[in-house]
């Protein structure tokens, strides 16, 4: 078993430095010549200067069923090009292609292929670091994102504790749906006040996400 | 198909114009797509339908064309990974039954035959057209 890594520049140098050193075999395939010229003094193992989406430049890399191949192009469509031929013409079950656009997740998951978004996993980062730390948990749930359920702690500085729900100034888009209080749970109406200690679980549209989070936790 | 139908025409080239202003002429409905603006200068005036100028390789820019909807998908970017983006595209997300691809390179017909994608090859027909010319010179 070997991984196939096709295009991707400095992303390929480095993945594939690291998988040498996690002991697989590596084969390169990249379409820029100095590229290939330069990584073939850095790196000893096959390094293919062709463009992956042709069938004759996958044949010469040895492509095999048990390998895995990982597409890195700048193009989602060469991405798509490159893994499928791999996929169907050779057999190699395993492929990963990086796609650009997000929205083209859906396009390749309808082609069976797996795929990775680093505009996402970069977006992921960002808005975990983003929220502040009272807010122990965020997850969009219906396929569109437009459900979030956050899960927010109250502490002595937030502008609800001892309130009662009804007094809390919250977005039109978002309800209160849950308490845990001292690991017991609560379905609050609004009568009910929140307490110091407790996990507030919201519901709202995401696009009040951060109001609710502001009318909350008192942060932005 | 219906005597007339809904036609989805992506890039707006030499080809895709003419193609485009003779399907209107034909009296179908045809969404033009292309990045480049200023390829619908290229449209003639028989054409009567609409144009998007967006990237056909963003799902949205598909959608915004109602893709879903077409009876006939033309592939005809310049570029055959794209077109073979396109095509499955059309077919595997739109339910598209009828999407055409053009091939620029003779070498790639094989890989959009292994994917039953129709698909025709300018280079290809222009060389038939020649060795008919040149079997009329021998006789």
């Amino acid at each position: 078993m070997k991984v196939i890594v096709v295009g991707g520049e400095r992303l390929a140098y480095h993945f594939a430095k690291l998988l040498i050193a996690k002991g697989y075999r590596v084969t390169i395939i990249n379409k820029d010549l100095n590229f290939c010229k330069e990584l073939s003094k850095k790196l000893r193992i096959p390094i293919i200067h062709g463009d992956g989406s042709k069938r004759q430049i996958l044949e010469e890399a040895e492509i095999m069923p048990n390998d895995v191949l990982v597409s890195l192009t700048p193009k989602d469509q060469d991405n798509l090009v490159i893994t499928m031929l791999a996929k169907e013409t050779f057999g190699t079950k395993r492929v990963v292609a990086r796609v650009n656009d997000p929205e083209n997740k859906e396009v390749f998951r309808a082609l069976g292929i797996t795929s990775v978004s680093p505009t996402e996993l970069i977006a992921e980062v960002v808005s975990q670091l983003t929220i502040v730390d009272d807010i122990k948990s965020y997850f969009p749930i219906s396929k569109e994102g437009e459900l979030t359920v956050l899960e927010i702690a109250v502490d002595e500085s937030s502008p609800v504790a001892n309130k009662k729900l009804k007094d809390i100034d919250l977005p039109q888009e978002s309800i209160v749906g849950a308490i845990f209080r001292k690991g017991s749970l609560i379905i609050p109406r609004g009568e009910t006040s929140v307490h110091v200690g407790d996990r507030l679980f919201v519901f709202c549209h995401s696009r009040v996400q951060s109001e609710v989070m502001k009318a909350i936790t008192g942060e932005v | 198909m219906a005597k007339t139908g809904y036609f989805v025409v992506i890039g707006c080239g030499r080809l895709g114009s003419r193609v485009a202003g003779y399907l209107s002429e034909q009296g179908h409905s045809v969404v033009v797509i292309d990045a480049r603006e200023e390829t619908f200068e290229r449209l003639p005036a028989e054409f009567t339908g609409f144009t998007i100028h967006g990237d056909a390789s963003e799902i949205e820019t598909l959608k915004q064309a109602k893709m879903e909807r077409a009876d006939v998908v033309m592939a005809l970017t310049s570029d055959d990974n794209t077109n073979f983006m396109l095509a499955q595209i059309a077919r595997k997300m739109f339910g598209v039954t009828r999407v055409i691809s053009y091939v620029h390179n003779p070498e790639n017909m094989e890989l959009f035959k292994d994917f039953s994608i129709e698909a025709f090859c300018p280079v290809l027909l222009a060389f038939e057209t020649l060795k008919g010319l040149l079997e009329e010179m021998k006789s």
